[in-house]
């Protein structure tokens, strides 16, 4: 290989992803979906063991709908946990939701527990769906090799 | 001599596979065969070749009532594109240095 091929190689991996870059747009119902599963999960753990059980299953169903459907409408899985420029960002989605978690399951035993349960859990809704949506242009902007603003 | 070129991720469709692979958990071969533009004997024999180096890992599934093959990076095919990037990126700034000379 002489120095040109490696300009040129490096030119074609920038294209590659460029072209990936071009096809990374997931719909808004996608972050939706992602919102409110986590917070379910969330909500759930402010209520009765029984209601608690039925929300967090139906989160997990609702996040193994998301992954198939992305197979399938876009023939590819892209996980939160890739490395690159969003991952400062999934660890941020990750510990509030922990904090929101903790802070739902400490509230059982205070008065009110499943109003502030869904209170906290519509709060994780909104901060997730808004997060998936910044972590989806931040991809993007990765993979055309843009800094963010 | 700039450190060391992979000579499995050498061939230009090879690289644009794994640069494609490196930044997703997997992809089904038509998703690869459109964004690379190759044919599908020439992605089906690259994907080969990589999987034999144990850079790519491959697994049948079903979507949509068909089997269709899907594709991963492995860890070892991470570690050796990042390796074989930077070691580009060193010949690219040389070019760069002695453009400035």
């Amino acid at each position: 290989m002489n120095r040109k091929d490696a300009v040129a190689a490096l030119a074609d991996v920038r294209e590659t992803q460029a072209k990936l870059a071009g096809r990374a747009r997931w719909p808004f119902h996608r972050h939706a979906m992602f919102g409110m599963a986590e917070g379910l999960i969330v909500a759930g753990l402010a209520q009765p063991n029984s209601l608690a059980v039925a929300m967090i299953v139906i989160a997990m169903v609702l996040l193994i709908v998301c992954v198939a459907a992305d197979r399938r409408r876009d023939g590819m899985f892209v996980s939160g946990w890739q490395p690159g420029a969003t991952r400062p960002l999934t660890i941020g989605i990750t510990l509030f939701v922990l904090a929101m978690a903790a802070a739902s399951a400490m509230s059982r035993d205070v008065e009110h527990a499943g109003v502030l349960g869904y209170v906290f859990g519509a709060l994780t809704a909104v901060v997730c769906t808004g997060a998936s949506l910044r972590w989806e242009k931040i991809y993007r902007n990765d993979l055309l090799g843009k800094s963010e603003e | 001599m700039i450190g060391n070129l992979d000579a499995t991720l050498h061939a230009p469709a090879r690289l644009q596979i794994a640069a494609l692979l490196g930044r997703v958990e997997e992809a089904e071969f038509a998703t690869i065969r459109d964004i690379i533009e190759v044919s599908d004997s020439v992605l089906s024999k690259h994907l080969s070749a990589l999987g034999e180096a144990g850079y790519v890992s491959l697994r049948k599934a079903a979507l949509d009532g068909r089997q269709r093959t899907w594709a991963s990076l492995t860890r070892a095919g991470r570690k050796a594109f990042a390796a074989h990037i930077a070691t580009l990126q060193a010949f690219a700034a040389s070019v760069q240095a002695t453009v400035i000379e």
